[in-house]
């Protein structure tokens, strides 16, 4: 078990820069998650962890030592594939053996390792099978199984559940949190889906183009995202933005004006002069039918009844931003018609025209004391 | 880092560095060489500079240049018959081996196949002996259909040689233009066909109006091929009609008008330099053909993304 | 009854499509049967009755005897086996090296490389003709089968390394990446993990290769011409052109160079087909 430092990474494609200077601290133990829209380079940045990806600059400390210029196998991590990638003509147990072969160790250990992990994974039955002959799920779990069997100080996971369908995803991300939280290894894992990167991380790491917008604990990145990207990107439907107008500050925080809403004041530090322009954002699921101390109009085009909760499309006032509104139950609302939708300021979000976010004064939650923050919430 | 990118060179070049070797000493070193070969002539146990003489005496000197319009016109004689009956039979053949309903397929198809796996050589003797009329296979089999009055020596009369010869390749190639265009057709999504049933085409419009539009690119595809593979053809009239292309030259072509300049026969002797040179005019031609499928056809064609 | 008249002329359109491909058929292999079963026939019956298959009273097999004792046959297919085994060999063995740099790893040469690759391609080895001889006689290798393998390896490799990395792309990258962090070298990964998954690729190349090898007329002709070192084409070739009176030897060499490619395609054909039309064919 070991930290990784990963500093001032830069990786070029020819004239395209692909990552840009990347600096990253992932303290021993935690499970840190990478997520970031396709083409964000945070593949990239995993298969240069590995050792697979040659870097035009920087270094890569693992438990203290630089390993940039290592060969993979010399790195003493190990990774899960999003295709699994396992050995097509080699069993199960040859699959998960083979780093350990090849590393030249003894007969009987090898045996011994791969026992111990098949049991683990509960995969004993399978070992004389080929992948061919797996389920997708019992596929996924010879991955990792391979990964663990080779002990490395840092686990690797390149998307290893995007190939599953929903139900066993569900099941594999429970797995591996389990896993996580029995092995207390380093591990980072790299997706595209927010549900994977906010029930399973310690630490979220948001790429875009090549740089980390912002990193830090689910919640924290959920309720107070540093710019416009981050709280776009988190959050599901995602969050609303809103045109408006600074018209003054007080000690109650910003004071603003909305075209079709009207005037409020969001409760955020360092408030901006007046005349500024602005981006307000709105979270769908705070909105509500009763309660919050202001309300807007909207036209609303689409209802989506899903039993536990309504979504509502629609726009603004006529031709104004479009909105995505979040309820609670099954409320009966018809398409077509303007529904008044009311919010509480203290859960708005405001942007400077530059994107950063104004700090938001409303906490959220209490973060623990360990650095391990609460799970399971499912925004 | 550092270390790590030699070691990636080393195994980059220890992977590529036999093939390019072999490669390079075999393919590349002898063309550039019998280029080199045709500037020069042999005086004695010399090699003396002769400029452009050795092209020269080809284009200019009647004893060669009529052999080189006489071989380069049986060529593009022998390229024609193979575009006319060889490319619309192989077309037509993998059209009716795509139907999906068409059964014994595997079968055809390796049977269809077949006459390309075997040697020039021997294609050319089995046809030999086939239309001789010592043997009288063909005039029997043209007798059992009361036609027997169409038989001739084909092979041995200076009008048909040449035809016979064409034939004769067609059968043996057929097979490679036709499994060509029969994997084109078979990549066409069964969407685009569906659709286009849907849209109301029936077989042949389905054939016409969708499949062989997107089949063009490989149809010119086999062209070039057929083109490089006539220009480049000896095997055949060597083993049945010999290095002159009898009777009279008729079936002379440029492979065999180089072997016999290069290694001489009982009219003239064996000439290195001008065999070089013959082997640089057809070179040329190749590249002229290649050339006019790389960035005439292949641009004016419209490859679709299947 | 609507229905049923496009029926009827469906059936009887694909009537005449299974005649006309029987037809093509038997055009297609009639000829070499002919030759077949002709080579053991009396010499009376081969021109009496050319057609009918040998029986009782007319199997006669006095051509191969002839071709038994005029030449050496059995040298002829050693020969042949050795170029066209030797040749084959190295053609997949630096082929399936060459591709794997050209389609693992990218770096600066790499496009300029398989462009200078694509030009051997394009233009017939046959063309250098008189540069190889000289450099084959400078080399000391006249008249011995190491000329002709190094020659048909130059050949065939570049249709052997396109070929190769089309299916080479195919090949996983998570796999590749796998065994590299599970320690495995460039090597064990091409001979270990790629060249496993690509077998069929690699077969249909095989056949592919060793087809024009063995049946190529023209560089035995000039670079291996002696009674040592002549091949089955080129002793068939000679032999034919002096026995041109005796059917019965001519038949029987000519079966003899025919059967070996018979027997090889009819083992292959399969594969070979699936891999000419890449894998399209059910």
């Amino acid at each position: 078990m070991a930290d990784l430092t990963l500093s001032n990474i830069v990786k070029n494609y020819g004239p395209v820069e692909v990552l840009k200077n990347i600096d990253l601290h992932v303290p021993d133990g935690e499970f840190v998650v990478f997520v970031g829209p396709s083409g964000c380079g945070k593949s990239t940045l995993l298969r240069a962890i590995a050792g697979l990806e040659d870097l035009s600059g920087g270094s890569i400390k693992i438990g203290g030592e630089d390993v940039a210029d290592r060969a993979p196998a010399q790195r003493g991590i190990a990774m899960v594939f999003q295709t699994y990638a396992l050995y097509p003509h080699k069993s199960v147990f040859d699959n998960m053996a083979y780093g350990l072969k090849l590393a030249r160790r003894p007969r009987d250990q090898i045996r011994a390792e791969v026992m111990k992990v098949a049991k683990i994974l509960e995969l004993e039955a399978l070992l004389d099978r080929k992948p061919a002959q797996l389920s997708g799920g019992q596929r996924q779990r010879v991955a990792i199984g391979r990964a663990i069997v080779r002990d490395p100080k840092v686990f690797l996971f390149d998307e290893p559940l995007s190939n599953l369908d929903a139900a066993l995803r569900g099941q594999m991300r429970i797995e591996i949190a389990d896993l996580h939280a029995r092995l207390k290894a380093t591990m980072v894992y790299v997706t595209h889906d927010q549900i994977e990167a906010m029930t399973m991380a310690d630490r979220i790491v948001v790429l875009n183009a090549g740089r980390i917008e912002q990193q830090g604990a689910p919640l924290e990145l959920y309720h107070h995202p540093a710019n416009l990207f981050v709280a776009g990107f988190l959050g599901a439907p995602s969050m609303n933005f809103v045109p408006a107008r600074a018209i003054g500050a007080s000690a109650a925080g910003a004071e603003i004006e909305v075209e079709g809403i009207g005037r409020l004041t969001v409760p955020v530090d360092g408030a901006p002069a007046a005349g500024t322009a602005l981006t307000l954002g709105l979270r769908p699921h705070d909105f509500s039918l009763e309660r919050g101390g202001m309300d807007c109009e909207i036209d609303t085009v689409l209802v989506e009844p899903l039993g536990h909760e309504t979504i509502v499309y629609g726009a603004l006032r006529d031709g104004g931003p479009r909105m995505t509104i979040a309820l609670e139950g099954g409320p009966l609302l018809r398409t077509g018609v303007k529904t008044r939708f009311r919010f509480d300021p203290a859960d708005c979000h405001l942007f400077g025209p530059d994107g950063i976010a104004y700090r938001r004064r409303k906490q959220h939650f209490t973060p623990l004391a360990s650095g391990a923050s609460e799970q399971g919430a499912n925004p | 880092m550092h270390s790590q990118a030699r070691r990636k060179f080393w195994i980059i070049a220890s992977l590529l560095a036999p093939a390019l070797a072999i490669y390079t000493v075999f393919m590349i070193y002898p063309l550039v060489g019998t280029l080199q070969t045709t500037f020069y002539q042999t005086d004695g146990k010399l090699q003396v500079f002769a400029g452009l003489d050795n092209y020269r005496k080809l284009f200019f000197e009647p004893l060669f240049s009529h052999q080189l319009l006489n071989a380069l016109g049986n060529n593009f004689y022998f390229f024609f018959i193979h575009m006319l009956v060889q490319n619309p039979i192989g077309i037509a053949l993998a059209a009716v081996l795509s139907v999906p309903t068409l059964r014994f397929k595997g079968l055809f198809r390796s049977i269809f196949f077949l006459p390309t796996m075997l040697s020039v050589v021997v294609v050319g003797f089995i046809w030999q002996l086939i239309l001789s009329p010592l043997w009288g296979v063909s005039s029997g089999l043209l007798g059992a259909l009361h036609l027997g009055f169409l038989f001739k020596p084909w092979l041995g009369l200076e009008g048909t040689a040449l035809t016979t010869l064409s034939l004769m390749s067609v059968w043996q190639n057929i097979g490679i233009p036709m499994m060509l265009i029969y994997a084109a057709l078979l990549s066409i999504p069964d969407e685009i066909l569906d659709a286009a049933r849907i849209d109301g085409a029936n077989g042949w419009e389905l054939f016409w109006g969708t499949k062989l539009p997107l089949i063009m690119p490989t149809i010119a595809l086999t062209a070039i091929l057929t083109f490089i593979g006539n220009f480049n053809a000896f095997d055949l009239v060597f083993a049945t009609q010999g290095a002159l292309g009898l009777p009279n030259f008729s079936t002379d072509i440029l492979g065999t008008f180089m072997f016999r300049t290069f290694f001489g026969n009982n009219l003239q002797q064996g000439d290195l330099n001008l065999g070089a040179t013959i082997a640089m005019v057809m070179f040329f031609i190749i590249l002229v053909g290649v050339s006019i499928y790389l960035f005439v056809v292949q641009r004016r064609i419209t490859s679709y993304q299947l | 009854m609507s229905a049923a008249k496009p029926r009827k002329r469906a059936s009887g359109w694909s009537l005449f499509i299974y005649v006309a491909l029987a037809a093509y058929a038997a055009s297609a292999i009639f000829p070499v049967l002919l030759v077949v079963y002709n080579s053991i026939k009396s010499k009376k019956a081969i021109f009496g009755q050319p057609l009918s298959l040998p029986g009782p009273g007319t199997i006669d097999f006095r051509g191969y005897e002839t071709v038994w004792e005029a030449a050496n046959f059995p040298r002829y297919f050693l020969n042949s086996g050795i170029v066209t085994l030797g040749s084959l060999g190295l053609t997949l063995l630096f082929g399936v090296m060459a591709a794997y740099a050209l389609t693992e790893f990218r770096f600066r040469m790499s496009r300029w490389l398989s462009l200078y690759i694509t030009i051997g391609l394009m233009v017939p080895i046959r063309l250098g003709t008189v540069a190889i001889l000289k450099l084959v006689m400078a080399l000391g290798l006249m008249n011995t089968p190491t000329a002709l393998i190094l020659v048909y390896t130059a050949m065939n490799l570049p249709v052997t390394v396109l070929i190769l990395s089309v299916f080479m792309n195919t090949v996983s990258q998570d796999l590749k990446n796998a065994a590299r962090v599970d320690g495995a070298g460039e090597y064990r990964i091409l001979f270990g993990h790629v060249i496993p998954l690509i077998r069929p690729a690699i077969a249909t190349v095989a056949v592919f290769t060793m087809i024009p090898v063995w049946n190529d007329l023209w560089f035995p002709l000039i670079l291996a011409n002696s009674e040592a070192t002549k091949t089955v084409i080129l002793g068939a070739q000679q032999f034919v052109g002096q026995y041109f009176k005796d059917w019965n030897a001519m038949l029987a060499a000519l079966t003899l160079s025919i059967v070996p490619t018979l027997i090889l395609y009819l083992l292959f054909s399969r594969q070979l087909i699936a891999g000419l039309t890449r894998g399209a064919v059910k």
